[in-house]
């Protein structure tokens, strides 16, 4: 399977830094993906693009986690899964709220996330 | 004695065959007939038995007549026996009859007439009856009397000490006791009534007790005995009494009296003073009320904090990710890259990492404070190796300092049933610490095996600059720092969280001042760790 084969990552966060950062880890890594600063910018590539997997952040402007993950499943399928991303103190208990596959909390090791990432994207 | 139940007759006469012709004679009227032939025999028979009638010949050898009828007299017993003497007597013989002034006496001439005989003893025995039968009958009359008499003695002295009782309690009790009529007249006061009111009983007896009290407790009285006596139910009132020692209050139970044809007749009433008690109890709801109010400012003060820190670290753990993540991004580039990096950068970046992460525990340890606090909870508990936690912690730990050498010791595995999380942040903690603490380096043994109680015991030991002995007791408390002065790092909450950690656990964590320097800190946990109400499961993510 070559690259321009594989779906996409799509990579939801508001913060600009932690948004490049990830996404050049993760593209370093040979995965595609797609970026987006909320919610409502996550809905529009998802249809635009099947992604295999969301990591989403709960806080942001404009859309946030929460409406992001109730319109997201009200869209026509198949859905990716989800892994949240949070700053929250009580970081499962957000993915809970929205029936997230996975979570991981901020500030996180790397290594970490791509070991979640790997659980998720062949 | 019934009126048909017979009497005794005694005949007597020296004679045997007149005795035989009298008992002709008379044995109709079925009486009892006792046969005696002479004086000596006949007084025999008047001390055995209970005689009515004596029924005598005059003239007999050795007693006659006469001289029996006089020792039948002197006898209490037979003064009113019925004596009929049969003879043919003269009259100056007769004469002698009259010398006897009580009882029955009479004379049958001889030759006897039988009825003449008959009728004379059959009206004795009768009157004998009938003077029995009222004798009986004073007798029962006169004992019920006598009992009569005595019960109702008995009575009186009961009422008596009633009365006695009654006034006793009247007089002794700090109530203020008073009985009305219905017209509100005094018909008795106690001397508790006296005492406030300064009027005696003699006094006050007879007079309105309107006009015996001061204007403002007369009207409201008045009021309540009106109250009292319409609705003819007691009811309780609670009343401020004007007294020379102030105003005073009263709780009074006003009863209503009544009369034979059920009218409201007066009242009976029964104030207690509660002053006091209700002085305490306005005391005591103010200070509820203050604490309420305390409370709920406090409430909210903890609910701002908690708000505040809630935002606060969110705020500050967004860079943080940032910031460690490109470290640890730009670290894997350099270690996959062909060419090896300068040492300065790769130390940068380690450094970069170490302190975002331990910018990250504090920014935790924050938020615990809070949580803690309020919700008393930890993360599920499953069963979990110890030693593997402590082993990795030490690989940890080890790798970011190079003048302190971390050495493990224990068992080869230690299960038991914790919040892997949580533990790990003890010793986190802990460990953190002992390096902080022992600026010179050297060495921190980390342990964790079962002790001699069969309970976990996990501890941290460094060589130390060590806790002032007058700083040791407070180590554990909120906010303190033993080395505040020497601007070492830390919120001073690592051992709060810590304590807080081993104790929802059911366990405890103590400090040891070993006397070669340093401190000690042990962590015992219970191995089957009781699972609390307090504690609750963790929400499934």
């Amino acid at each position: 399977m070559t690259s321009e084969q594989r779906l996409p990552i799509l990579l939801v966060d508001d913060d600009e830094s932690i948004l490049s950062t990830v996404e050049f880890l993760l593209t370093d890594e040979g995965y595609p993906v797609m970026v987006a600063a909320n919610g409502s910018e996550a809905l529009a590539r998802a249809a635009a693009q099947t992604p295999c997997l969301i990591l989403l952040d709960m806080k942001m402007p404009v859309m946030d986690g929460w409406a992001f993950a109730a319109a997201y499943r009200d869209s026509p399928g198949p859905h990716a899964p989800i892994i949240v991303m949070t700053a929250a103190h009580d970081s499962h208990q957000r993915a809970a709220e929205i029936a997230a596959d996975d979570v991981i909390a901020k500030p996180f090791d790397v290594n970490h996330l791509l070991d979640l990432v790997r659980k998720y994207v062949a | 004695m019934t009126t048909t139940e017979p009497v005794n007759i005694l005949m007597v006469d020296d004679q045997p065959a007149k005795l035989l012709t009298y008992e002709a004679i008379l044995d109709d009227l079925g009486e009892h007939l006792i046969k005696a032939t002479s004086g000596r025999e006949a007084l025999e028979h008047l001390l055995k038995t209970d005689i009515a009638i004596v029924l005598m010949d005059v003239s007999m050898p050795e007693i006659d007549g006469f001289e029996l009828a006089e020792i039948i007299r002197q006898h209490p017993r037979y003064q009113k026996t019925a004596i009929i003497f049969i003879s043919a007597v003269r009259l100056t013989e007769l004469d002698r009859l009259k010398g006897y002034e009580s009882g029955a006496v009479d004379y049958i001439p001889v030759p006897v007439i039988p009825e003449i005989l008959r009728a004379k003893v059959s009206v004795f025995a009768d009157l004998y009856r009938k003077t029995r039968q009222l004798e009986a009958l004073n007798h029962d009359l006169e004992q019920r009397v006598e009992e009569r008499t005595a019960e109702a003695q008995a009575n009186v002295m009961r009422l008596r000490e009633s009365e006695e009782r009654i006034k006793v309690i009247l007089q002794n009790t700090s109530a203020v006791i008073y009985l009305i009529d219905a017209r509100g007249h005094c018909l008795q006061v106690n001397r508790g009534f006296e005492q406030v009111f300064g009027v005696t009983n003699d006094e006050a007896r007879g007079q309105s007790i309107y006009a015996l009290l001061p204007p403002e407790t007369s009207a409201v009285w008045r009021a309540s005995h009106q109250q009292v006596m319409a609705e003819r139910v007691s009811n309780e009132f609670e009343e401020e009494i004007v007294s020379p020692e102030g105003i005073r209050t009263y709780t009074s139970i006003k009863t209503p009296l009544f009369d034979a044809a059920g009218k409201p007749s007066g009242i009976v009433s029964i104030s207690t003073d509660i002053t006091e008690r209700k002085q305490a109890e306005d005391e005591r709801a103010e200070l509820l009320r203050r604490e309420h109010d305390a409370r709920l400012e406090a409430e909210e003060a903890i609910q701002i904090r908690d708000d505040f820190l809630s935002v606060a670290a969110h705020e500050l753990k967004t860079p943080v990710t940032s910031l460690r993540a490109t470290a640890q991004v730009i670290a894997r580039k350099l270690q996959k890259g062909s060419q090896s990096a300068p040492q300065w950068l790769s130390d940068g970046l380690r450094v970069i990492d170490q302190q975002s992460e331990r910018l990250t525990r504090l920014i935790g340890q924050l938020l615990d404070v809070s949580h803690l606090d309020r919700e008393q909870r930890l993360g599920e508990r499953a069963p979990t190796d110890l030693v593997a936690i402590a082993e990795r912690l030490v690989a940890v730990f080890g790798a970011r300092t190079t003048r302190h050498t971390l050495v493990f010791s224990g068992d080869e595995r230690l299960v038991a049933a914790v919040d892997p999380v949580a533990i790990e942040q003890v010793l986190s903690n802990l460990i953190d610490n002992a390096i902080k603490y022992s600026p010179e380096g050297g060495r921190i043994d980390v342990e964790a095996r079962l002790d001699d109680h069969e309970q976990v015991c996990l501890s941290v030991r460094d060589c130390g600059i060590g806790i002032p002995p007058e700083k040791r007791g407070d180590i554990f408390e909120r906010f303190y720092q033993a080395h505040a002065d020497d601007h070492r790092s830390g919120l001073g909450l690592g051992l709060f969280i810590s304590r807080q950690i081993a104790e929802l656990h059911g366990g405890s964590i103590r400090a040891e001042f070993p006397p070669d320097g340093g401190a000690r800190f042990v962590v015992t946990l219970p191995v089957e760790a009781s699972v609390a109400a307090s504690i609750a499961p963790k929400t499934p993510a």
